[in-house]
């Protein structure tokens, strides 16, 4: 097999994501902020250095401000959620190239009279791109909510620009880091934001069903989006104010956390600049490929995936014709819409290859050696 | 040797404040404090109580002698 959808999730995990879930199993893994005893305090200090890691990772000194969540789209539901005001209306800005992640909570608050929205179209060239931002605050903008890179082509944003933009016109920034934490270095104080949402199972190689919200200190104080046991103050009708208690009711996924915490180490040793590298000079060889081959790409040169198409075909046959040679790719609109119609591929998606860090040049080549059978 | 428990809160406060103790050399333990309703707490030796107090207050955390 061929894996070229890390975009969706990595595989294959790193060898101590591995151990670090499988030894899960036969830990005494008790739930954490529940009781008192060995194996409840035993996975709260592992959930602990979680926190930890993440912290340091992204640049937070307090590890109490890194808030788990079952996956990004919850993440960024309960910072959507959490910052934009219960009652009244408010104006927030966000892109064209976001995910439904983003879209869905937004389109939900607009139904309801919550927020206005105004969308601006990122440009490969960041002067332009500013300029377009900036273009879209109309009136007092509260919220901005961008992706840092594009799940669809790859294209990365100037986060920290816009973010200081924003801040300047006194609105918050939720940042999707989806697609860039693990190997583009998206610390809070390097982007700016005052809140990033990430998945534990794409570039920061841990398993599926944990996410993070990793706040700022400058971040508001977020409403609850979830609510329930916390472990403590049981006795208040309301969720606790204290983080990260006050937006993770319930149990967490200490198992999946545990695997986190070691793809998190995983990312560290190599560094975020060197996976990125690596991920960069695949899909550079890898599209260079396909524009040789006469087919369409839609991802800029500096891009860590592949969103390309092959003459007329829809997405989903090509995506097919390579599975069936054991080749995994995406087809589709990527849960992404208006980016595909911002493309003009809204009828047939597109073709994603997204690379990761055990992804090879031979497999590029491979791949490549394949898709010229469709020419 | 005598030991009190200080009240924290949540048990990443409680892991904090144990974690923040240990790097002055306080040897604490997470256990669940004895108030009514539920908290995290930290069991300390009775004659560090002033010294660890103090350096949960610097840090911004409250600790209440439960």
């Amino acid at each position: 097999m061929i894996y070229f959808d890390n975009a969706a999730t990595t595989y294959p995990k790193p060898a101590g994501v591995t151990t670090a879930l499988l030894s899960a199993g036969s830990q005494p893994i008790g739930n954490p902020g529940r009781g008192a005893h060995a194996a409840a305090l035993f996975s709260a200090d592992a959930v602990f250095e979680a926190r930890r890691a993440l912290s340091r990772l992204f640049g937070v000194a307090d590890e109490r401000r890194v808030v788990f969540a079952k996956n990004a789209t919850e993440a960024l539901n309960a910072a959507i959620f959490g910052i934009v005001p219960r009652t009244g209306c408010v104006d927030v800005v966000t892109s064209v190239l976001e995910h439904n992640s983003v879209l869905r909570p937004l389109y939900a608050l607009q139904r309801v009279g919550r927020v206005r929205l105004h969308f601006f179209e990122p440009s490969v060239d960041e002067e332009e791109c500013v300029q377009r931002f900036r273009s879209a605050f109309q009136g007092q903008v509260y919220l901005v909510v961008l992706t840092a890179c594009a799940n669809t082509t790859g294209l990365n944003l100037p986060i920290s620009i816009l973010s200081r933009v924003a801040h300047e016109r006194g609105a918050f920034v939720i940042v999707d880091a989806s697609q860039s934490a693990g190997h583009k270095k998206i610390g809070l104080s390097d982007c700016g934001a005052d809140c990033i949402c990430v998945p534990a199972h794409k570039g920061l190689y841990g398993v599926m069903g944990v996410g993070a919200l990793v706040l700022g200190e400058g971040a508001p104080v977020l409403e609850p989006y979830l609510y329930g046991g916390a472990g403590f103050d049981s006795e208040r009708e309301e969720m606790p104010c204290e983080l990260p208690d006050r937006l993770e009711a319930g149990t967490l996924n200490v198992h999946g956390i545990l695997a986190f915490s070691a793809g998190v180490h995983f990312v560290s040793e190599f560094g975020e600049e060197i996976l990125g590298a690596h991920l960069r000079s695949l899909a550079s060889a890898f599209r260079e490929g396909v524009l040789r081959l006469g087919f369409s790409v839609y991802s800029p040169i500096e891009s860590e995936m592949t969103l390309f198409n092959v003459g007329d075909l829809h997405s989903a046959e090509v995506a097919e014709f390579l599975s069936e040679r054991g080749i995994c790719v995406r087809a589709g609109l990527h849960c992404a819409p208006l980016a595909h119609k911002t493309f003009g591929t809204s009828s047939r998606g597109a073709v994603r290859a997204s690379f990761g860090a055990f992804n090879t040049q031979e497999e590029v080549e491979q791949v490549l050696r394949v898709l010229n059978e469709l020419k | 040797m005598e030991t009190v428990i200080l009240t924290v809160g949540s048990i990443t406060f409680a892991q904090r404040a144990r974690n923040l103790l240990a790097s002055r050399k306080i040897l604490a333990n997470l256990v669940r404090a004895r108030q009514s309703g539920c908290s995290y707490g930290v069991r300390i030796d009775r004659e560090k109580l002033s010294e660890a107090q103090e350096i949960l207050r610097s840090a911004g955390m409250k600790a209440e002698v439960t």
